[in-house]
This record gives C-alpha cells, sequence and structure tokens, in this order.
C-alpha cells in the first residue's frame, strides 16, 4: 500500500481510539487513574506487540499527527478565552502563582534530579515535568532533548499529580478553589484540569488557564536556560 | 454549510498562527517554540474581537490534543529499561517535585490572593 495512504490511515485509527477511550472513560465517570491518554496508548503497544510492528515503524507512520501538534496547542486560546471573565477576577493572584509555580516546577525537577544523582539523559527528560505533554514535546524538540522520555513522564507525573495533589491540598487546608484548581493546572497540567474541571466549573477554569500559562513561561525560560539546567 | 465552511477557515487560522510563530521565532532566533507565540498571539486576537467563529474548530481541535500525544507515549514503552534504572530515585524526583511544585503554587496564590 501507498505509504502516504497508510501514514494517513494510521493517523485516523489512533484519533478514532483515542475518542472511543475517551467514551468509555465518560461511560465510567472518568476514573483519575485510568487516564485516556495512558489508555489509549497502552492498547496501540498491545496491538504492536501482537503484530510484531517495530515501534519506530508506527512512529514514522503515525508522523501527521505530530504536525497537528502546533495548532492544537494555539487552540488551546479558546479555552482561556472562554473563561475569561472568571480569571480576570482574579487575575493578579493567578498570573503570579503560575510563574513561581512554573519556575518552582523547572527548578524542583532539576534539583532533585540532582540530589539523587539521575544519570543525564533522565536528568533532561524531567525538566520538562510540570507542562502538558504537547508543551514538553515543543521545548525538548527546541532544545534537542529526549522528546519521546519527556512526554512519556510529562503524562504519567499528569496522572500521578491528578490522584494525589487535591488530597495532600485538602490535609493542608489549601482548600480554596480557585487556588486549588491553579495548583493542579501547574503541577497536573491537562490531566488533572481535565479531572479537576468535571467535578468543579471555576477550579477547571483555573486549571485549564494555568496549564497554559505553566507551558508558556517554561517555553519561555528552559530553552536559553537549557545548558547550565542539564549540564 | 456555512459552519462547515467557518470551522474550516478556523483550522486554516490555527494552522497559520502555528505556521507563523515557527517562522517568527526562527526569523527572530527566539529560543522558544513557535506554536506558543501563535498561542499568545491568537489569544489576543479573540479578546480584541477578531476572528469569534474560529473558537468552534478550537475547541474541536483541542479535545482531540490527547490522541495527538499518544505515538510519542507508545515509543516511551521503549525506555523501559531506562526508566527501569532510574528505579526509586526517579519516582522519588517526579513525585516530590510534583507535590512540592503543586502546595507552593497553592500557597503563592492564596498569598496573592491575600486570603
Amino acid at each position: 500500500m501507498n505509504t502516504w495512504i497508510l501514514s494517513g490511515l494510521i493517523s485516523v485509527a489512533v484519533l478514532v481510539a483515542f475518542v472511543a477511550v475517551v467514551a468509555v472513560s465518560r461511560r465510567l465517570g472518568w476514573p483519575a487513574a485510568l487516564s485516556p491518554v495512558v489508555l489509549t496508548a497502552l492498547a496501540i503497544g498491545g496491538v504492536l506487540a501482537a503484530t510484531g510492528t517495530p515501534i519506530q515503524r508506527f512512529r514514522d507512520l503515525s508522523h501527521p499527527l505530530g504536525l497537528l501538534l502546533g495548532p492544537a496547542i494555539v487552540a488551546l486560546g479558546a479555552g482561556v478565552h472562554d473563561n475569561r471573565r472568571v480569571l480576570a477576577a482574579a487575575g493578579r493572584p493567578l498570573a503570579v502563582a503560575v510563574v513561581v509555580g512554573a519556575t518552582v516546577g523547572v527548578a524542583s525537577a532539576v534539583l532533585l534530579a540532582r540530589v539523587l544523582g539521575l544519570a543525564p539523559l533522565l536528568r533532561a527528560a524531567t525538566v520538562t515535568r510540570t507542562v502538558t505533554t504537547p508543551f514538553a514535546i515543543l521545548v525538548q524538540t527546541r532544545v534537542g532533548g529526549p522528546v519521546t522520555l519527556a512526554a512519556g513522564i510529562a503524562v504519567v507525573m499528569g496522572v500521578v499529580g491528578t490522584i494525589l495533589l487535591p488530597t495532600l491540598l485538602n490535609l493542608l487546608r489549601l482548600r480554596d478553589r480557585a487556588a486549588l484548581g491553579t495548583a493542579v493546572g501547574v503541577a497536573a497540567h491537562i490531566v488533572g484540569a481535565d479531572a479537576v474541571g468535571r467535578h468543579d466549573a471555576v477550579a477547571g477554569s483555573f486549571a485549564g488557564a494555568a496549564l497554559v500559562g505553566t507551558g508558556i513561561v517554561v517555553a519561555l525560560i528552559v530553552p536559553p536556560l537549557w545548558p547550565w539546567l542539564i549540564g | 454549510m456555512r459552519r462547515t465552511v467557518e470551522f474550516i477557515a478556523g483550522l486554516a487560522l490555527l494552522a497559520a498562527l502555528s505556521a507563523g510563530g515557527t517562522a517568527v521565532a526562527a526569523a527572530l532566533r527566539l529560543p522558544l517554540p513557535g506554536p506558543v507565540i501563535g498561542l499568545v498571539v491568537y489569544i489576543t486576537l479573540l479578546s480584541l474581537g477578531f476572528f469569534p467563529g474560529s473558537a468552534v474548530a478550537a475547541r474541536g481541535l483541542a479535545r482531540l490534543l490527547g490522541g495527538l500525544i499518544v505515538p510519542p507515549l507508545v515509543a516511551t514503552i521503549a525506555f523501559a529499561p531506562v526508566l527501569a534504572a532510574g528505579g526509586w530515585r526517579l519516582a522519588l524526583a517526579l513525585v516530590s517535585g510534583t507535590l512540592i511544585t503543586g502546595v507552593v503554587t497553592a500557597l503563592t496564590f492564596r498569598l496573592a490572593a491575600g486570603r
């Protein structure tokens, strides 16, 4: 079969599989531990293993999806705009918390990786832990970092943060909905924003704006500091 | 019919902003990824009242964002040995970093809001 046609079919199949998994997750009441992105990836990994298809072949064929990543990042702007009234009322604390939180997100990743003596490859991959995966891919591609590994780490930490962070904030009596939403958006990005948004629209708005803001801050600070961050 | 045209025009606008941002970043030798510039420009355009019809296409594409990151996630399977070699140190670095970041963010928000 023509590679272009096969590539198109594979890309559409991935999106259809993702939409189907999202529909199933909705049926089950959006369990936080079962992220649709992770489930879809596991299902496709299973199909590749069963058919003996090399992962690199799948990556090459699904290349068109990567081309949509840039436009999809731009598209996040509509969500921020939709919630502008709620956000404008707390614009200053939101902006301050996102800038400080995103900076601590990068700094904590770099320092902990050094203190715990992680291998250079893992140190580079954890720098973008706090941004949503599409931003992690953009930033790591920009600096020539380990794109794939960083993408995986960002998604998994989104899931872990979504499960642990609201409980921890509750224990620390940080129960303000706007503060919680912002914290989840910064530390557990799109996975967390999805999860809190389903239970609480206000927290979801803050989480959505916070994940976009964090992506922007990290995209601004990581590339210029890259040699120093991983050195 | 009008909706279809509006949807396609919306997608074209998003693609143009992404490509435009990438071109600007390359021309000015900016270190940040191009689509991020496109995103900032898009939020600015929407808030100034331009292209309100593009929001439908944008919401649709944003919902597929998870599907777009599936391929790199599948490829992470190939890195399983590297992750396993990281072991408890890697897990501790990631989990504690995520929790510290979240708590600092929430505290900063409360402090800046004065509540």
